[in-house]
């Protein structure tokens, strides 16, 4: 490893070597090399973009960790249900029911977790995804792995409401959950939601 | 009432110029008692402490400890004008993270002391996580929405190796996988995210 200030130091070998040093995979020699050259980019002219990225990363992944995000796509009725009890958090669930056309109402001021409930039943099927677009037609995002609750089959998506807000704010979201079923993938619902009072 | 509003804007959103002030011209003004040159030198070097710092402690409350102990001695060497070659500064940073980890139980007396002298310095760095009952910050909300692209594997290794702290070895029991294959489940997810961190939000992105 050289210290150098010229070059931008984003590189996939210098977030490698960022994970092996946290980890231990480093041998002593090339752990002090390591920690030299960590503190020479933190020196240098530019940001180490590497480190602050990882850095950033690991403490916003512990953050969430804490504050129910359960790093899994999506979760349990009882599961929701035992959140909104515990009162730890002010959480609104948006049940947006049967597949279809809706009108969606914003959530009381102060809400911190957004609950989105897709009323499909998505029982004896696998690799549950759901395509988001802006129009129905071109795609945003695809949440994948999706998980859905097992006594009802509905899909119960929590975020933190300023992702909701990003996502929901805009004038319609077109979402089309698709879910694999003895071999083959098929469209299980589509919603049509639009911004709006109830 | 409604709450369709725009998030409010962060550091996080508003585009840098990468380039900064030397750390050698940021160590000549902090010790001539400019204060805000003084947080930037610090905050530059945050990342590269925490970083030393996880390398030799799982929970995360001692990472942020270990990073206090040592940026208040830099703020203290820094106001002594201790600092005799700025240019290497970075060295003499990480020769003050390795004294501090050589011998906490020293540091953790004087840590008091320095406390009560250069705490406010500290304080005025504003690189908390958000409390309970804050609205989380624009990075975690970023970081939430790249997660929930990630297929359930990789969103586990986030999970276990920077929210648990877990070993690639315990990682690999976990995931009912090879030691080699976590690691590269691991190397590999870290890049994806970084290439999902790096751009807009999806949902920005669509709606701009």
């Amino acid at each position: 490893m050289t210290s150098d200030d010229a070059p931008p130091p984003q590189n996939d070998g210098w977030l490698v070597c960022l994970d092996d040093y946290v980890e231990g995979a480093l041998s002593g020699q090339e752990m002090d090399a390591f920690e030299d050259e960590l503190f020479a980019r933190a020196a240098g002219a530019r940001r180490d973009e590497d480190t602050a990225f990882f850095d950033a990363m690991a403490r916003n992944a512990a953050w969430l960790a804490r504050h129910a995000f359960g790093f899994r796509g999506g979760s349990t009725r009882q599961e929701v249900e035992a959140l909104m009890a515990s009162g730890r958090r002010r959480v609104h669930l948006m049940d947006l029911g049967a597949p279809g056309p809706k009108q969606l109402s914003a959530w009381p001021e102060g809400t911190q977790i957004v609950v989105t409930r897709v009323g499909v039943d998505l029982r004896g099927t696998t690799d549950v995804q759901v395509d988001v677009s802006f129009d129905g037609q071109t795609p945003i995002k695809t949440f994948r792995d999706c998980e859905y609750d097992p006594t009802d089959g509905a899909l119960y998506a929590v975020c933190h409401e300023p992702l909701a807000r990003l996502a929901f704010g805009q004038p319609r979201v077109v979402a089309q959950v698709t879910a694999v079923r003895a071999g083959q993938r098929e469209v299980v619902g589509v919603y049509d939601a639009r911004r709006g009072a109830p | 009432m409604a709450n369709w509003g725009p998030m409010p804007a962060t550091a996080a959103t508003v585009p840098t110029d990468a380039r900064e002030p030397s750390v050698a011209d940021l160590a000549a003004r902090a010790a001539a008692g400019d204060r805000e040159a003084e947080s930037v030198l610090c905050r530059r070097f945050l990342p590269a402490v925490r970083t030393f710092a996880r390398r030799r402690l799982r929970a995360a409350d001692a990472v942020e400890e270990f990073t206090q102990d040592v940026l208040l001695v830099l703020i203290e060497a820094l106001r002594r004008g201790a600092v005799e070659d700025p240019p290497r500064l970075g060295g003499f940073v990480l020769g003050i993270c390795r004294n501090v980890a050589h011998d906490r139980v020293r540091q953790r007396e004087r840590r008091e002391a320095l406390w009560q002298r250069y705490g406010t310095a500290w304080e005025s760095l504003q690189d908390r996580m958000p409390a309970d009952d804050d609205v989380p910050g624009y990075d975690i909300i970023h970081l939430e929405d790249c997660l929930s692209r990630l297929s359930q594997r990789a969103r586990d290794v986030v999970r276990l190796a920077y929210a648990e702290a877990k070993s690639h070895r315990e990682i690999a029991e976990r995931l009912a996988t090879s030691e080699t294959n976590a690691r590269v489940l691991r190397h590999r997810t870290l890049i994806a995210l970084r290439g999902c961190i790096s751009e807009r939000m999806s949902w920005e992105k669509a709606a701009a």
